[in-house]
């Protein structure tokens, strides 16, 4: 999924290029956290044992991320996916990725926008996007035929799909190309999630032309499967879960009657930005989060509530 | 005969060539933001505290309540 401002509500992987492989690793990363071993066939790149047919999840943390969270009726972690493939000893990532083109007339950013299956360095990959895990691919699963279908995807310039239409497998979205990857590899779960039924979006999404049921989470794909690592280049990994946890806390409070532009605002030259309580409270959160290194997530996710609380206004914990 | 191209759209007639460039820049981003009635009441305006899950109440009301001064 991609995404930027309504005009740019679909730049989900914009970033700039930081590329280059001199900062990887511990060293230049807050979080460079391998949770898997090595193990014989994997090709250790600076210390991560990496398998064709991984699957990598990440989200940038912006106005935009949380957009795309709150399209969907259940709150999921990430709002970005792609494939891991090997080729010739160097790992490459396979992604869908849409691209903003300006217009003349005020046409929806789904009209314009462009963009498709295209292939980068994992690398870069991990140096462009600020949060960042890593999977294994379930026993059964078949890699070669999963790097087989990024790979013609890619071959194929299979375009990008701004309308997240799941029956069209002509254009995909981010995690739609991760699904039909994985299912050409053989794990076909239907990972699809129904849309918010928030009043103010279906406005947004009409406007958009957008008709699809039903959205797939990034996270959704992978769940059960094993991670193999937590990457952030200026999050340690407290900062990460709080970062989570703050989008939780702010899906929680977006019942079907707030207005986006409660949690969400548009500027005509700045696009999509928090309003000043939610971007204070999310600064807040980071600020505190520096120093919770090794609180257990449940711990983190209670004081994220709590500054919630303080910033936004109290909120029944039942919702 | 390059100085006299160069001399002819020099000072005098680079402002209007500057204006229309503008002009169309102009054009280019309002075509780029440009938001119908129905999008823009829901993404550029807000509810008041109250009606908002993301903003707390005025201050006098959290005084009111003993909540305390808001963190900053």
């Amino acid at each position: 999924m991609p995404v930027r401002g309504p005009a740019s509500l679909f730049f989900l992987v914009a970033g700039l290029a930081l590329g280059g492989c001199a900062s990887l690793g511990p060293g230049g990363f807050a979080t460079w956290q391998v949770e898997a071993p090595a193990g014989s066939a994997a090709l250790d790149f600076h210390g991560i044992p990496v398998r064709t047919g991984q699957i990598l999840v990440s989200e940038q943390g912006t106005p935009n991320s949380l957009f795309l969270s709150l399209l969907v009726a259940e709150n999921r972690p990430f709002v970005h996916s792609a494939v891991v493939v090997v080729e010739d000893g160097w790992p490459v990532v396979y992604e869908a990725n849409g691209r903003l083109r300006p217009s003349i007339g005020g046409r929806p950013p789904t009209e314009t926008l462009q963009g498709g299956v295209r292939r980068l360095d994992l690398a870069t990959f991990l140096t462009r996007n600020r949060f960042i895990a890593l999977y294994d691919l379930p026993a059964g699963a078949d890699p070669a035929r999963i790097a087989a279908f990024a790979q013609a995807s890619h071959r194929r310039q299979v375009p990008f799909d701004p309308y997240f239409d799941g029956a069209d497998p002509t254009r995909v979205y981010c995690s739609e190309f991760v699904a039909l990857a994985l299912a050409a590899g053989g794990v076909s779960e239907d990972a699809t999630l129904p849309l918010t039924p928030n009043a103010s979006v279906g406005v947004i999404l009409d406007w958009l032309g957008i008709r699809t049921p039903g959205i797939i989470p990034p996270a959704s794909l992978v769940a059960g499967f094993s991670r193999v690592g937590l990457f952030s280049r200026q999050d340690s990994p407290a900062q990460m879960q709080a970062w989570f946890a703050v989008k939780a806390e702010l899906h929680r409070r977006f019942t079907p009657d707030q207005k986006l532009g409660n949690v969400l605002q548009f500027n005509s030259w700045r696009g999509l930005r928090f309003p000043p309580e939610v971007a204070g409270f999310m600064d807040a959160v980071n600020t505190a989060a520096a120093g919770w290194a090794g609180l257990p997530d449940p711990e983190i996710d209670q004081r994220v509530r709590a500054l919630a609380g303080e910033w936004l206004g109290p909120f029944p914990a039942s919702y | 005969m390059r100085g006299a191209f160069f001399s002819g759209w020099r000072p005098a007639s680079i402002g209007p060539v500057r204006t229309l460039l503008l002009m169309a820049l102009v054009a280019l981003l309002a075509g780029c933001i440009h938001l119908p009635p129905e999008v823009a009441a829901v993404v550029e305006q807000a509810d008041p505290p109250g009606r908002n899950h993301f903003r707390p109440d005025p201050p006098a009301e959290r005084a009111a309540d003993n909540a305390g001064p808001r963190p900053r």
